[in-house]
């Protein structure tokens, strides 16, 4: 008969607490985040969004990690892609390798999506990662080839989910936003400031972006006190 | 757009900046210890009492209430001459220096002097103070005898009385200490909750999600509460991760198994 071969076993330590604990109030916020996307759409289909925000430091990349985790664990098939072809953080944060990925699939014609996604290790979840570091990120995902990488990643997922870097900092986010379905913003408590918030509005606005709604991140007020109440 | 703050906000602010406030209300009470208990020179006073009369009515004229009235009129005017007269300090400063190891001049004595009556009373008090507490009741007790001799002469005075002399006091009048310390702790309060919300006032950043509905005017997808010491730390998964070449090892998507999905190296036994 056949024998797996063994695998070897690595403990990494990610920053996924939808996976690391799932009765937890955070855990149950991000469901609540993922149920209130299926509704903002409910007419409309919704295949492709991207995760940004109006600076750094406000939380995306946890954000889209842990929505993807979500919405795997509700049994859709889920991609995760890391398109902060600047500062990549996704295959870190589920321990993968960053040896190939979006970049790759942008700058080979002949590269294919099933030759560069990796398994996450959770069930209905892939990994796209940034790949090398390009040279020219925006253009790159303003490309024509980015259309048609979208549009083949629709054809083999149910949900595509971008984590994009800063609308403010880089054009990256409003690029993508004019092909995607929907955008999520990411607002940090004691972050985000007030009119990169408002600038980054204005320049979703330019590019006729589908704001979804806001992830407001790190709240110090007590958002689901009955929670621990209903759990005991 | 008009900006209101909320009682809960106030304290939500003095809350948060607790450790400031804290912090400049110990910096208040250094600074005032330091002022009160390095910077200030201690100061002492002394106190003589005296009475003075005026010359008697003729004989057998009633010393009716004016004269009374008139009395306590004038020592007004004693205060006056205590305070003000060059004569009486430069006779007091010659005194003092005689006794003592004073080395002012008469306006410093004039500057130490301070005399104080009880309303309606012929009595009155000449108040010295000073950095020492001997010099002090020398310059009560010298002002007092000076006056008794000159108020003769000048003010026509039939007889001024020390009732009681100035005693020597070694406790200092000031400066005050507990007040001194409690208004160095108040003013680091005053200080410390003012910049509490002065930089609450300089900062920029999203407090809550009103901005996010009324500026903005998106919708609030979810509110992610700040990570505890507890989930952050509980964030160490167990997963395995294949050392293979992950990319050779992908099957093509199909419409029952879309997802490519690692296939998994197996070995024959």
């Amino acid at each position: 008969m056949f024998k797996k071969k063994a695998i070897k076993e690595t403990t990494q330590a990610v920053s996924l607490i939808t996976l690391a604990d799932r009765t937890s109030p955070v855990s149950e916020q991000y469901r609540t985040i993922r149920t209130n996307i299926q509704f903002a759409m409910v007419d409309k289909e919704l295949k492709t969004l991207i995760v940004t925000s109006s600076g750094p430091g406000e939380g995306k990349s946890t954000t889209s990690a842990n929505l993807a985790v979500v919405f795997a664990n509700s049994g859709i098939r889920t991609l995760l892609v890391d398109a902060d072809l600047r500062k990549p953080t996704v295959a870190k944060s589920f321990g993968l390798r960053n040896h190939h990925g979006l970049s790759n699939l942008l700058s080979e014609r002949d590269a294919k999506i099933q030759n560069v996604v990796q398994s996450s290790g959770i069930e209905n979840l892939t990994i796209l990662s940034s790949g090398p570091k390009p040279p020219n990120p925006s253009e790159m995902l303003g490309s024509m080839r980015m259309h048609a990488v979208i549009k083949e990643m629709r054809d083999a997922f149910d949900l595509v989910i971008f984590d994009m870097p800063p609308v403010v900092a880089v054009t990256d986010a409003q690029v993508v936003a004019s092909q995607v379905d929907g955008t999520i913003m990411v607002v940090r408590e004691g972050v985000s400031n007030k009119n990169a918030l408002i600038k980054a509005k204005s320049l979703l606005e330019m590019v006729n972006a589908n704001m979804l709604g806001v992830v407001y991140n790190g709240s110090t007020r007590n958002v689901d006190q009955g929670y621990y109440y209903y759990g005991a | 757009m008009e900006e209101t703050i909320s009682l809960q906000e106030i304290f939500g602010i003095i809350k948060k900046r607790l450790a400031l406030i804290i912090t400049l209300m110990f910096i208040g009470l250094g600074f005032s210890a330091v002022m009160t208990f390095v910077v200030m020179t201690p100061k002492f006073s002394s106190s003589t009492q005296l009475i003075v009369k005026l010359p008697r009515a003729a004989e057998g004229t009633n010393s009716n209430v004016n004269d009374v009235n008139f009395n306590l009129y004038m020592i007004t005017t004693y205060k006056d001459f205590i305070t003000t007269s060059n004569t009486l300090a430069e006779s007091t400063q010659e005194i003092v220096a005689r006794e003592t190891n004073f080395k002012g001049s008469a306006a410093d004595i004039q500057a130490m002097l301070q005399v104080t009556q009880e309303q309606n009373s012929q009595m009155f008090s000449i108040k010295a103070t000073s950095e020492d507490p001997k010099i002090a009741q020398a310059v009560a007790n010298t002002a007092a005898q000076v006056f008794q001799e000159q108020a003769k002469e000048t003010l026509e005075v039939d007889k001024v009385s020390i009732i009681a002399p100035a005693p020597l006091n070694v406790s200092p009048i000031s400066p005050n200490n507990k007040l001194n310390l409690l208004i160095g702790l108040v003013l680091g309060l005053m200080v410390g909750v003012g910049i509490s919300f002065l930089v609450e006032l300089l900062d920029k950043t999203v407090k809550d999600d009103k901005f996010i509905r009324d500026v903005l005017g998106y919708s609030v997808l979810g509110t992610v509460p700040e990570m505890t010491a507890k989930e952050l730390s509980g964030q160490v998964i167990q997963k395995p991760v294949e050392t293979a070449n992950v990319r050779n090892n992908v099957t093509n998507p199909t419409p029952n198994n879309p997802v490519p999905q690692t296939r998994r190296q197996r070995n024959r036994v």
